[in-house]
């Protein structure tokens, strides 16, 4: 677990890059911080693992007040990857992703086991353990600098845009590929980025930054239906919010008003099919409404092509009629019942 | 530079070295050399151990002092240091050598082997910081930022990856010191400069050439020990060549 409160930053030359940050992100979760270049992103990541000294408030990790704790212990437990990837040019890849266990003073051979599974993890060929970074592609020498921040199993990653330099295809491979990864290993994650689709597509929470402040957090459904301020309403934009029926699953589209009794026949989704799809069947088969059955212990109920366009619109016009269960909290608008 | 034309000249170098060396044979040029080669042995014997010693102190100290002025709390000591190196290089080798021996009032071996540290030291020093200064700073962050202490960065990134500036200025420094060192017979310190000088007094070319030639080859000798051994030292990942 990461806690931040009240974090606040101030550059010796008088630049406040962080004013005063709480964030909290849970134990096993992933969170993407998201903001425009220069509001304080990699300052807030080097504030947590102490390369850089705080201005003010206090950071927690892993329940322990970072003050007191050793910068180079406290880094070692942090899995850290840098914006400019930085691998070290001299070494190979397999000594790059070696680092940290060399200096926890692994056996060498488990130091190999885990580079090779690493590799294989990330999806590198073997035979690249061999390799200088300068013998590497973009997208190749990420893939080393997330092996190499997970070399040591930390419980805790730091990531500042990983995927940053990389052409989209590859950087949805490797999003999906590092979610595979996080899937198995469940670490607490806090990854920078500056592509809402990203933080979509990656994140269980999304912080959104701007001028050092957090401008929301939460889960990315909660963002998509209540964005808290005029802000984060234009840094997701109309676009995107078609871009995300595809993300989010139908039951975020529930018609609140359609009387159960009179449930439609024909259409039926199930409830993890994207709005998208749902969307395009209903168009195809040209109803107006559908049944969404039930998954776990959320209830099933009907969709309709205007419960869509509520979900679609409430980046601009506030909340759909009837919100989701797990978005309920944060709500920023009057409910309409 | 690729390796073929590389190659070829030092065929070419060969070539031209061994047809002097026998237009040499044919002036008679050779005659001090053949007659007298123990002699010759025993004052290349001395210009190695001149050498070698102030070499090895050279590149010891250059080392320690480039390193502790490219660190956080000394390098305000950088710039007064790097300026007197510079100044200290273009002070020519046989100045340096009077103003030693004016220094410390006795000849012999101990006042050559301290000039020639010096003269040896300057390109040392200089390289070492700027080699270390030139290291990327996006891989000394990684490096902190994954739990290496101050001293595991030296150590283990930004020694490695200034090692071809560092290496760089020890070639330099130590042909320099080849050649100066034959200077040290001029106060007393023995060496090659002994054949080199009595030829010129004498007006022996056979002498001067007894002394210049072999100093000549031990210049050549440790510049070309010294790219083999930056071969097997310097990593592949960032050699020009690798
Ligand atoms: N070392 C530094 N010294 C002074 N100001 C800095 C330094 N690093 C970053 N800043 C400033 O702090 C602000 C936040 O920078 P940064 O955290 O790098 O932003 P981001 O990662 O979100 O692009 C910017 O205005 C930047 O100019
Ligand atoms: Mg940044």
């Amino acid at each position: 677990m990461i806690e931040l409160s009240e974090v606040h930053k101030t550059y010796p030359g008088g630049a406040e890059a962080v004013r005063g940050v709480s964030l909290t992100v849970p134990q096993g979760a992933l969170c993407v911080l998201i903001g425009p270049s220069g509001c304080g992103k990699t300052t807030l990541l080097r504030l947590i693992n102490k390369l850089l000294p705080l201005s003010g408030g206090a950071i927690r990790v892993a329940g322990r007040d970072i003050a007191g704790e050793d910068a180079v212990s406290l880094r070692r437990r942090i899995g850290y990857a840098i914006q400019q990837v930085g691998l070290f040019p001299h070494m190979t890849v397999g000594e790059n992703i070696a680092v940290v266990p060399a200096l926890e003073g692994w056996e060498r051979r488990r130091i190999q086991e885990r580079v090779a599974e690493l590799m294989s993890l990330t999806g590198l060929p073997p035979g690249y353990a061999a390799r200088y970074p300068r013998e590497l592609s973009g997208g190749e020498a990420q893939r080393v600098g997330v092996a190499r921040a997970l070399a040591a199993d930390p419980p805790v990653m730091l990531m500042d845009e990983p995927f940053g330099a990389l052409d989209p295809v590859t950087r949805e491979r490797l999003q999906d590929e590092f979610l595979a990864i996080q899937g198995r290993l469940h670490k607490t994650v806090l990854v920078v980025s500056h592509d809402m689709d990203e933080a979509l597509r990656m994140g269980d929470r999304i912080a959104i930054m701007r001028d050092g402040r957090l401008e929301q957090e939460g889960t990315p459904a909660e963002i998509l239906l209540h964005p808290a301020t005029p802000f984060v309403r234009e840094f997701l934009g109309v676009e995107r919010a078609f871009a995300q029926l595809a993300r989010l699953p139908v039951t975020m589209a529930l018609d609140a008003k359609w009387a159960a009794a009179a449930e439609p026949a024909g259409l039926s989704f199930a409830g993890n099919t994207p709005v998208k799809e749902a969307l395009l069947a209903m168009a195809a088969g040209n109803v107006r409404a559908a049944r969404v059955t039930g998954e776990g212990e959320r209830s099933g109920g009907v969709v309709t092509l205007r419960s869509i366009a509520a979900l679609l619109g409430s980046g601009r016009k506030g909340p759909p009629e009837r919100p989701a269960a797990a978005a309920g909290e944060k709500s920023a608008g009057a409910e309409s019942e | 530079m690729n390796r073929r034309t590389d190659r070829l000249a030092a065929w070419a170098g060969a070539a031209v070295a061994v047809l002097l060396l026998w237009a040499a044979y044919a002036a008679g040029l050779l005659g001090y050399l053949l007659t007298e080669p123990g002699e010759v042995l025993r004052l290349l014997g001395q210009h190695v151990v001149l050498v070698l010693t102030s070499g090895a102190t050279a590149v010891t100290l250059g080392l320690g002092l480039g390193i502790a002025i490219s660190r956080a709390p000394l390098r305000r000591l950088a710039y007064p240091v790097i300026a007197g190196v510079s100044l200290g290089q273009t002070v020519p080798s046989l100045a340096l050598l009077a103003l030693i021996f004016a220094l410390v009032r006795t000849i012999g071996f101990f006042p050559a082997y301290l000039a020639l540290t010096l003269v040896t030291l300057l390109p040392i020093v200089r390289n070492t910081y700027q080699g270390l200064l030139g290291v990327d700073r996006d891989i000394l962050e990684a490096g902190r930022g994954m739990g290496m202490s101050a001293r595991q960065i030296l150590w283990r990134l930004e020694l490695p990856n200034a090692l071809g500036a560092i290496f760089a200025g020890i070639r330099t420094a130590l042909v320099i010191n080849v050649g100066s060192a034959a200077l040290a017979f001029l106060i007393g310190g023995g060496g090659l400069g002994d054949l080199i000088f009595s030829g010129i007094d004498t007006r022996r070319n056979d002498i001067l050439i007894a002394g210049a030639l072999p100093t000549v080859i031990l210049a050549l000798a440790v510049d070309w020990l010294l790219g083999r051994l930056e071969r097997v030292v310097v990593s592949r990942g960032i050699r020009a060549d690798g």
